[in-house]
């Protein structure tokens, strides 16, 4: 079926998905064959315009690579856009290590291909090849803890503003 | 804009539409496929059980190989095993057959049957019933038996060309199996396309758990079923044994029908009661501890059903849909309880839209 045509009609798309993967820090340095294991567990998903892709709230299951569109990152509480993502940039990857609730509403604003990246095909990655499991995995931690370090230091940061706000307020009082 | 909003819209709705009716006309068109081809379904169904079962060795083998690869070393190691067994048992079994053979004797059967007819008559009679034709249904089973195997004969072709047929099919379902889910799962609506992955997820560990659950019990009973018949020195206890324990699909009563071979083969060929009624006892047992025991340890364990739930979905199943429900029941319950269990609790979770 699929396989038939694909070994076939094999090239170009898949070329273009390698080298969507390796411009994403989860995957780079991978070898081309650990990337054809990593793209034959991902699912290919088409969106319109305003169509949403998770909600805030729901369970994540996945993350999401953009391959082509604008996705917009919405707090539903605030109504506030946290980010307009578009061509190889990548989302929900926390879901992959737990079934954490989204944090935010992920919308397309264009017509959008993504593709999918979601925790039971990742977990049957490791079982069936633990090495480049633990590969992915050590970089998925990377980038988890380069965003730990973002968040700490705009935690900081916040709270040397709100320092300097009470110390205003103190002072003026 | 407003306008330019008011396209977009009516553009996505379409489109959504569109999308809808394309996954329903597919849904459709397998489902009347397989309706017109109910033969070739049942093929399908057969080669994707056997790829199931053989999924997650092939999974395994395929971190040092590609999956064609491995696929090929599973249904060689798979059909080497079977040969194996076959020129290991084989002899054995063909060995037994013959001294079955020459054992049985079908003058014993008749007088065990005209006893078992004259000793139920004069019990009947006893009671004031009326005569029990023991001998002329015997008869008449008989008769339909014959006539069976010689229609079944017609079919072995049939069965035959199902034997190489499966395989082809299952090692092509196993090699693509992956493939196949995932462009399943594109048909999938965007809106539930989440939702579906983790419910098709734990369906399948549960399924898999299940379906290897099912190849130990019938480990289990063919095993136990042939050191107990060879302890009672069943004239071909190893092919017994393991019809028993094939037939143990059947819930309740499988392992029980295979095994009553034992008690038919015991009576032709030593002609008595009292020893055929000790294999009788002896299978009746094994059965009584397959569901007492191994069915409720492998499949409570396997399918995370309670044993209450697995022996009220066997009889319900049982009580609609027959022996084909029968063995379905477990399988069924166990995808519905986690479509319940999970989706209810998925649902509640998720907000689609």
């Amino acid at each position: 079926m699929d396989s038939f045509w694909g070994n076939i009609f094999r090239g170009s798309d898949d070329e273009s998905v390698y080298a969507l993967l390796r411009a994403i820090p989860l995957f780079d340095g991978l070898s081309r064959g650990e990337l054809a294991d990593v793209e034959s567990i991902l699912h290919r998903r088409e969106y319109a315009p305003d169509e949403v892709l998770f909600r805030q709230d729901n369970p994540g299951v996945g993350m999401y690579i953009i391959r082509e569109g604008s996705i917009e990152i919405v707090d539903e509480a605030t109504d506030e856009t946290l980010a307009e993502l578009s061509d190889g940039d990548f989302f929900g990857e926390m879901a992959l290590l737990n079934e954490t609730p989204r944090s935010a509403t992920a919308v397309a604003r264009t017509d959008a291909v993504l593709y999918g990246l979601f925790r039971p095909d990742l977990l049957g990655l490791v079982e069936r090849d633990p090495s480049l499991g633990v590969q992915v995995l050590l970089r998925m931690a990377r980038v988890l803890s380069e965003r730990l370090v973002q968040t700490n230091d705009t935690v900081r940061e916040l709270r040397e503003r709100l320092h300097r706000a009470q110390s205003e307020t103190e002072s003026s009082s | 804009m407003p306008d330019a909003h008011h396209d977009r819209s009516l553009t996505t709705l379409l489109r959504e539409g569109l999308r809808r009716a394309r996954g329903l006309l597919v849904l459709l068109g397998v489902l009347g496929l397989l309706y017109l081809l109910q033969g070739v379904a049942q093929l399908l169904l057969v080669a994707a059980l056997v790829a199931y079962l053989l999924s997650p060795l092939v999974g395994r083998l395929q971190r040092r190989t590609s999956r064609t690869q491995a696929t090929l070393v599973v249904f060689g190691l798979v059909v080497g095993g079977a040969v194996a067994l076959g020129v290991l048992l084989g002899p054995v079994v063909q060995q037994q057959l013959q001294d079955a053979a020459r054992a049985v004797d079908p003058d014993r059967v008749a007088t065990a049957i005209d006893r078992v007819d004259a000793r139920l008559n004069a019990f009947s009679d006893a009671l004031g019933g009326g005569e029990v034709p023991v001998e002329e249904r015997i008869d008449r089973t008989v008769d339909a038996w014959t006539s069976g195997v010689v229609d079944l004969a017609a079919g072995l072709l049939g069965v035959a060309t199902n034997l190489v047929l499966v395989p082809f099919i299952a090692a092509f379902l196993l090699r693509d199996g992956p493939r196949i889910k995932r462009g399943l799962i594109r048909l999938v609506p965007n809106r539930y396309f989440e939702f579906s992955l983790q419910a098709l997820h734990k369906i399948d560990v549960q399924l898999g758990h299940y379906f290897r659950g099912l190849v130990l019990e019938i480990a289990v009973v063919a095993l136990l079923s042939i050191v107990v018949l060879g302890g009672l020195e069943v004239p071909a206890f190893v092919l017994i044994g393991l019809l028993a324990g094939i037939t143990t699909v059947i819930p309740y009563v499988g392992s029980l029908v295979g095994g009553s071979l034992g008690v038919l083969v015991e009576l032709a060929s030593t002609g008595s009661l009292p020893a055929a009624g000790l294999v009788l006892g002896a299978v009746l047992a094994i059965q009584v501890a397959d569901e007492v025991v191994i069915q409720p340890l492998v499949f409570a364990r396997a399918v995370d059903l309670h044993p209450l739930e697995v022996i009220v979905a066997v009889l319900v199943a049982a009580q609609f849909f027959g022996v084909v429900g029968m063995v379905l029941a477990i399988p069924l319950t166990s995808a519905a309880k986690v479509v319940v269990k999970e989706g209810g609790a998925l649902i509640q979770r998720y907000q689609f839209g």
